[in-house]
C-alpha cells in the first residue's frame, strides 16, 4: 500500500464522523458513551455519504475529491444548520473505562484488520461484486448504471445497493489511485464499529462487570475468527451485523426521539449495504414502533421521521433498479414447497461442512427461540427469528441451484446475526444469575 | 407444618443461586476459552496461508491474491490493458475445467481489468462479436481472428467481423 493510499483509508472514516456528527443534535441518546457516539456518527456519515455519491452519479456529475468535499460540506453544514436551535444533548455518560474485555476484543478486531491488509483473507465476493463496482467507479468516479445493466454483467449482482463500493472508490478517489489492500483494510472499521456497539448494549444491560468483559471478548473473537477463516475481508456482510448491533441500544432502551433516529439510520445503513438488510431494515422498524405502542409512546411523527429517513434510501434504490433494469430474474420465483426437503437436507449438509470456521458459534442461533421468553429481549429476538426466516424464503423461491446457494451463503448470512444473538445471550444469562442491574432499562 | 414462603425462598434461593452464579460462570469462562483458542487457531492458520501464498497453486474458485495463478493472470490482463481504448469489448476464453473454472478465471480477469468489457466466450466457439479476443492458458484457433501479441498462455487477437 502506498502512502497516500493509507493516508486515505485513515481519513475517511474521520470524514465519514464528522459528516455523521452535523446530525448529532438528533441521533444522540443522553448515555451514548463518546465511543458509540464516534461509532454511531460513523454509521450516519455513511448513511449520508451513500446520498450524496447516489445524487452525484444520477446527475452524471463526477466524483472528483473537491466535488464530494464540496456535497459532504454543504450537507453537513446543512444538516447542522437545521439543528442550530436544538438545545445540545445533556450528556450522562461517563468516561469509558478499558479493561480486559476491551483489550481482546481491540486485540480481535486489529488482528483480523492487519491480516486483512495482507489481502489473504480477501473475501471472493471482493472480486467478483464489490471491488470490480469499486474499481469501475473510481475509473468513470461515479455509480456506472450503464455498465452494471451490461447482460454479462449479470455476474456482479448489479440489483445490490452499493454504499460499500462507493467507500471503498472514494479511498481511491482520495488517493489517486485504486489499491486493494486500502479498500479491504477499511473493513476493520465494521469491526471495531461493531465491538463498541456490543460493548455499549452491555454497559447499559449486563449487571455482572465479569459478564460485560467476557461477554465483549466472546462476541468480538467470535466475529473475528469467521472473518479471518471464512475470508471475509472486504465483504459487506459486516454491515448488515453492525446495522443490528447498532440499534440495540435503542431497542432496549425506553424509546425517545434519538432512539427513533438511531433506528433509522441503522435501518438505512442495513438498506443501503446489501439487498438482506432491506427486509432487516423493516423488522428493525417494525420492532421499534411495537416497543412505542407498549410504552405507550406512539407517534405518528416518529414513524414519518422514520419512514422517510429509511425511504430515502429504499426508494431511489428500488427506482435506480427498475430503471436500469438491474433486477436479476433468478434472484426471484415462486414460493416452492417441494424445495423444502432439499433446503433441509442442504442446510445440514451446510452446518456439517460448510459452516465449520464458526467452531460451533452457530449453535447459539438456537437461543434466539429461547429469548422470546424474556421480555425486552422479545422484539430482537422476533427481528432475528424473521431475517432467519427470510433467508429461507429466499432459499425456496430463488431460481438457482439451492443446494450451492446454501452452501455458499448460509455460513456468510450467521454472520448476520449470531454477534447480536450472542449479545442478548450475555444479556439474558445475567438476567438469570447476575446482580441486578443499578439502572434498569424497562423493554 | 410447613415454612413460611419467604423463609422458603431465603434458605432455597441462595444455594441455587450460587449454583446457577458458578455453572453460569463456568459456561462463560468455557466459551471464552473455546473461542480465543479457536480465534488463535484461525489467526495461525491464516498467517502461515499468507506466508505460503507464492507457493500455492489452486484452482481458479480457490484462488486468492498473492497466489501464482493470480499474478500470471494479473501480468497477462495487464498487458492486455495496455493494448486497448477503455470500454473496448473484448471476448475471454480460456481452458474448461472442473468445478466452473473458466468462469472463476473469467471473473478475476474482468477484475483485473475493469476499464474494458470482458465476455466469456465458450466453447464451441460462435462467430465472434467482441473487437478483441483474450486467450489465457490454452491453445485457440478461429477462422476470424489476428494477433495483436502472442505470447505463452496470454495472447490478445484482433477480431475480424464474419464477412
Amino acid at each position: 500500500m502506498t502512502l497516500p493510499g493509507f493516508v486515505a483509508l485513515l481519513l475517511l472514516p474521520c470524514l465519514l464522523v464528522l459528516l455523521g456528527r452535523s446530525l448529532s443534535w438528533a441521533t444522540i441518546g443522553a448515555d451514548d458513551s463518546l465511543p458509540f457516539r464516534t461509532a454511531f456518527h460513523g454509521l450516519v456519515g455513511m448513511v449520508l455519504f451513500h446520498h450524496i455519491a447516489q445524487v452525484l452519479s444520477v446527475a452524471k456529475v463526477s466524483w472528483g475529491p473537491s466535488t464530494l468535499a464540496f456535497a459532504a460540506g454543504l450537507l453537513g453544514a446543512g444538516l447542522w444548520w437545521l439543528g442550530r436551535r436544538v438545545p445540545a444533548t445533556p450528556t450522562r455518560a461517563t468516561r469509558v473505562k478499558p479493561d480486559w474485555g476491551d483489550g481482546l476484543a481491540a486485540y480481535a478486531v486489529l488482528s483480523f484488520t492487519a491480516l486483512s491488509g495482507t489481502l489473504w483473507i480477501t473475501t471472493p465476493d471482493y472480486v467478483y461484486h464489490w471491488g470490480i463496482k469499486a474499481r469501475r467507479y473510481f475509473l468513470i468516479e461515479r455509480i456506472d448504471f450503464e455498465y452494471l445493466s451490461l447482460p454479462w454483467n449479470w455476474v456482479t449482482h448489479p440489483d445490490y445497493p452499493n454504499l460499500l463500493a462507493e467507500l471503498f472508490a472514494f479511498i481511491a478517489i482520495a488517493a489517486g489511485r485504486f489499491e486493494d489492500a486500502s479498500a479491504v483494510l477499511f473493513t476493520g472499521v465494521f469491526l471495531a464499529a461493531m465491538a463498541i456497539a456490543a460493548r455499549e448494549t452491555m454497559a447499559r444491560t449486563v449487571a455482572s462487570p465479569f459478564l460485560r468483559r467476557a461477554g465483549l471478548a466472546i462476541v468480538a473473537l467470535s466475529f473475528a475468527m469467521f472473518g479471518i477463516g471464512q475470508q471475509m475481508a472486504g465483504a459487506a456482510d459486516w454491515m448488515i451485523a453492525l446495522a443490528l448491533l447498532a440499534a440495540l441500544p435503542a431497542l432496549l432502551r425506553t424509546p425517545d426521539s434519538s432512539g427513533d433516529l438511531q433506528i433509522a439510520f441503522a435501518a438505512a445503513f442495513a438498506a443501503a449495504s446489501k439487498v438482506e438488510g432491506v427486509p432487516l431494515a423493516g423488522f428493525v422498524v417494525v420492532a421499534h414502533l411495537t416497543r412505542r405502542l407498549m410504552h405507550r409512546s406512539f407517534s405518528l411523527r416518529a414513524v414519518l421521521l422514520i419512514a422517510a429517513i429509511v425511504s430515502s434510501v429504499v426508494v431511489p434504490w428500488l427506482a435506480l433498479v427498475r430503471h436500469y433494469g438491474l433486477l436479476q430474474k433468478f434472484n426471484v420465483g415462486a414460493f416452492e414447497v417441494a424445495r423444502l426437503s432439499v433446503v433441509a437436507s442442504a442446510t445440514l449438509e451446510a452446518l456439517r461442512l460448510a459452516c465449520w470456521r464458526w467452531h460451533g458459534f452457530y449453535w447459539f442461533l438456537l437461543l434466539a427461540p429461547l429469548m422470546l421468553l424474556e421480555r425486552r429481549l422479545r422484539l430482537i429476538a422476533g427481528v432475528v427469528l424473521l431475517q432467519l426466516a427470510f433467508y429461507f424464503y429466499v432459499y425456496l423461491t430463488a431460481q438457482v441451484d439451492t443446494r450451492f446457494l446454501i452452501l455458499s451463503s448460509l455460513p456468510r448470512l450467521f454472520l448476520h446475526l449470531i454477534p447480536t444473538v450472542l449479545v442478548c445471550a450475555v444479556i439474558g444469562l445475567d438476567r438469570l444469575i447476575g446482580p441486578r442491574p443499578t439502572s434498569p432499562e424497562p423493554s | 407444618m410447613g415454612r413460611p414462603p419467604a423463609q422458603a425462598g431465603a434458605s432455597d434461593n441462595l444455594p441455587s443461586m450460587v449454583v446457577k452464579r458458578l455453572v453460569g460462570n463456568a459456561l462463560v469462562c468455557g466459551t471464552l476459552l473455546w473461542s480465543a483458542l479457536k480465534f488463535s487457531f484461525e489467526e495461525k492458520e491464516a498467517l502461515r496461508g499468507a506466508r505460503s501464498a507464492l507457493s500455492r497453486n489452486e484452482a481458479p474458485v480457490l484462488w486468492r491474491f498473492g497466489t501464482p495463478p493470480v499474478l500470471e493472470l494479473t501480468r497477462c490482463m495487464d498487458r492486455v490493458r495496455s493494448e486497448l481504448a477503455r470500454d473496448s469489448i473484448v471476448g475471454f476464453v480460456s481452458a474448461e475445467g472442473p468445478s466452473g473454472d473458466q468462469l472463476f478465471r473469467w471473473r478475476w480477469a474482468a477484475f483485473l481489468a475493469p476499464e474494458i468489457h470482458l465476455l466469456e466466450v465458450h466453447d464451441p466457439v460462435p462467430p465472434l462479436s467482441t473487437a478483441f479476443l483474450v486467450v489465457y492458458g490454452r491453445e485457440f484457433r478461429h477462422r476470424q481472428i489476428e494477433p495483436v501479441f502472442e505470447s505463452p498462455g496470454c495472447s490478445l487477437f484482433r477480431v475480424r467481423p464474419v464477412s
